[in-house]
């Protein structure tokens, strides 16, 4: 057996170095133990590794890229999982083109939960302000996999001009605006408690959450539970999906709505502007006003308005009640049963 | 009149904003705050849903309106005048201040912003343009901005929104145009395609390359638009019909079926109902079809049809086509693979690469998808032939499941 102790669980370098030798010297998958330093002393201390063998060989691109991913998996087993990739790829070039060989397949899988769990940290974090001159911020997160460093330079683009820190039970990072830095796993006690601006966040969530829409799976396979605890808005979501669903019957089984004030005045308005907007400068626009009119009910049940007649600069006007029925049918004011005389 | 306080009005204005479907923060270019005064990034491809709320949508930017007060009067809208919903209205400076704290504790991609329409169309979508401007200029911001633009507003407003934001959407509200005349009767069905197309040619104008001059950026990450799925009687095929058009006359990103919802204050034009989910859910998956896939919108429904809103589309394709079938694996075009019911474009794409080095087995599909016998009447391997079970009578009830869920 020969043990390889790496410097650090997330050690690419190391175990790059390590493998070359190894594959080098033909040492076999299944002869290898791989461990971290500190990881107590249950294998003796490894025999030194030979320098690597002059000669050496190639891999392809896509196998560093895929190897680089895979060591950030929480799993035990990806140090070997890898070596026994690069073992085999020396008699089988093409083996990464395989998806569904067995070991291509789990280390695609790791390197795909890897992946979420990177994006997840990009989307999860919530910073607390600690001082608001400097304006600076902090946030404790619990990372699935050991993607801190990885998802650091993210923030740093992001936030280039913002004193932040991530404290995660790994490893802490933090950037002054210039420079990161990194210090041992922290303790959720060291972020900083609250952030006024939490509520607001949580007043928009519930706001933003359509009930008649409830679909819990869809969201918990998205934001899976493991998360719940460092969100401030998910303290919400227990009670916004209790009254979902009673929310929703109520506004199926309402009446609909009187039309409200405003849009009674608006109708008024907007009907009255065909005459105001007229303003007419003749007789004959009057009387095509007349016909127009709808402010009372009285148009509702005659034949036509009636316009009044005469010069139109009279000096002295008569006003009569409604024109009778031979005059509604056929025209002119103050004749028939309600004409002259009548009133 | 009392003063609303800040989280009042966010509530009523988040509140009026949801029935937007839109929360994307993708699809633009890729920049960040190195070397500027401000904080944001943007990567250029996938966006963050930076919380998920439990009607399962993505909650990526902060979707807010600028006002919920409104002259329009569209009977599926909740802030329509005629509605007794409780108005707010935001500042400019409120609504920046609320995005750049959102922000900078990682709650957001940054902002999307709509509004009802007060006084005029240039004047509601000016104080719109002045936010973006504000977080763009004054503060630096570079994270996402999507705009709602009003398609009444002058073309050198939309130009100016299209200088600051990411994306702008123009919704296009109900597939029938006479719909629009009907629900909404301030709303011009011309006035929104005139509108659409400008937005077009201004983004082809920026992505051309110029010799000497670089022209002024307009909405990197292009337009979307949102129509309401069971407010009118449109059929799926007709959606389907609408939605390929949109995607072919004016490069439409992303078209956005939303189903129709009830909302808190109904008018009697348009009584309210559970939204149908299923019938969004099948009219994703088309629009899928088409943009992914290779199928046209007839292929999958024709005018007056709805979609089966038992199986998905692709398996009622399939299963109208059974003389396409069985498909072999080993030999097929990608286009062909593509159209088996239960083969995604990630498993297509690893069987292309896989059968340059091995024959596809059964085992191996079986590592590459998830249901493999709602594959195996359809698909030929090195070890499997469906014989007569492609053209099974009953191959419908096999397929389906026999308990429907209501999804309501």
């Amino acid at each position: 057996m020969r043990v390889v102790r790496l410097a650090s669980e997330i050690d690419f370098a190391g175990w790059r170095q390590a493998a070359r030798t190894l594959r080098g010297q033909g040492v076999a998958p299944d002869t290898v133990i791989w461990t971290v330093d500190g990881e107590g002393d249950l294998f003796a201390d490894p025999e030194p590794l030979a320098p690597p063998s002059p000669g050496g060989f190639t891999v392809s691109r896509e196998f560093l890229e895929l190897a680089e991913e895979v060591i950030l998996h929480r799993s035990a087993e990806r140090f070997a999982l890898l070596y026994r990739l690069l073992w085999r790829m020396a008699a089988e070039p093409n083996l990464l083109r395989i998806a569904t060989d067995p070991d291509v397949a789990r280390a695609n899988d790791f390197a795909r939960q890897v992946s979420k769990a990177a994006h997840k940290m990009k989307a999860f974090v919530r910073f607390r302000s600690v001082s608001a001159d400097p304006e600076a911020y902090a946030a404790w997160f619990e990372p699935m996999h050991r993607v801190t460093e990885s998802v650091a330079p993210f923030f740093a683009r992001r936030f280039a001009n913002m004193i932040w820190s991530i404290l995660t039970p790994d490893v802490c990072i933090h950037w002054n605006g210039a420079q990161m830095a990194t210090t041992p796993g922290g303790d959720p006690a060291d972020a900083p408690g609250e952030d006024a601006l939490e509520d607001y966040w949580r007043t928009y969530y519930a706001s933003i959450f359509n009930p008649a829409r409830l679909k819990v799976d869809a969201m918990t396979k998205e934001m899976p539970k493991r998360y719940w605890r460092n969100l401030p808005e998910a303290r919400l979501i227990p009670d916004l999906i209790a009254a979902a669903e009673g929310r929703t019957n109520l506004m199926v089984a309402q009446a609909p709505s009187q039309t409200n004030r405003v849009v009674r005045q608006m109708a008024r308005t907007a009907r009255d502007a065909t005459f105001d907007a007229l303003a007419p400068s003749s007789l004959e626009e009057v009387a095509a006003g007349v016909d127009a009119c709808r402010r009372c009910s009285l148009y509702k049940d005659a034949t036509q308005g009636v316009p009044g007649e005469g010069p139109a600069h009279a000096r002295l006007m008569l006003g009569g009640r409604a024109a009778g029925r031979p005059g509604r049918s056929c025209g002119p004011a103050l004749r028939g049963a309600g004409g002259p005389g009548a009133e | 009149m009392v003063a609303l306080t800040l989280k009042r009005k966010l509530e009523i204005l988040s509140d009026a904003a949801k029935y937007d479907a839109s929360c994307a923060s993708s699809g633009t270019v890729k920049r960040d705050s190195v070397g500027g005064k401000g904080v944001g990034s943007t990567d250029g491809g996938m966006g963050i849903c930076h919380a998920y709320a439990p009607d399962g949508r993505c909650i990526s930017l902060l979707k807010i309106l600028l006002t919920n007060f409104c002259v329009y009067d569209c009977a599926y809208c909740v802030n329509r005048v005629s509605s007794n919903t409780p108005r707010a209205r935001f500042s400019v400076h409120e609504i920046v201040d609320l995005t750049l704290s959102f922000y900078k504790r990682n709650y957001i991609e940054g902002l999307f912003l709509s509004s009802g329409i007060i006084k005029s169309g240039d004047y509601t979508m000016e104080e719109m343009v002045r936010v973006a401007k504000s977080l763009r200029i004054d503060h630096d911001f570079r994270g996402y901005i999507h705009l709602k633009v009003i398609p009444e507003a002058s073309p050198a407003l939309v130009n100016e929104a299209a200088l600051y934001a990411d994306r702008i959407s123009i919704n296009v509200e109900l597939p029938r145009d006479a719909s629009l005349a009907d629900l909404a009767p301030e709303k011009d069905a011309v006035g929104i395609k005139k509108a659409m197309g400008r937005v077009r040619r201004g983004i082809d104008q920026a992505a051309e390359k110029y010799i000497k001059t670089t022209p002024p950026k307009f909405a990197p990450a292009g337009q979307s638009t949102q129509m309401i799925v069971g407010a009118d009687a449109a059929t799926d095929g007709e959606i389907l019909a609408k939605s390929a058009g949109l995607y072919g006359a004016y490069g439409m990103r992303r078209v956005y079926y939303s189903a129709y919802s009830p909302i808190p204050d109904t008018t009697s034009r348009l009584p309210p109902v559970r939204p149908p989910l299923m019938r969004e859910h099948r009219l994703y998956q088309a629009d899928w079809l088409m943009r992914f896939y290779g199928f046209t919108h007839d292929e999958i429904t024709v005018e007056g049809v709805d979609l089966d809103l038992d199986i998905d589309p692709k398996l009622a394709w399939a299963l109208r086509n059974r003389g396409d079938f069985p498909v072999d694996l080993n030999t097929a075009e990608r286009e062909m693979m593509l159209r088996v019911p239960g083969l995604g474009v990630r498993s297509v794409e690893r069987m292309l690469d896989i059968r340059r080095y091995k024959l596809l087995t059964l085992d191996d599909v079986k590592r590459l998808t998830r249901r493999l016998d709602k594959l195996k009447p359809f698909i030929v391997t090195q070890d499997w032939r469906p014989g007569a079970l492609t053209d099974k009578a009953d191959l419908r009830a096999r397929l389906t499941p026999p308990t429907q869920l209501s999804l309501f």
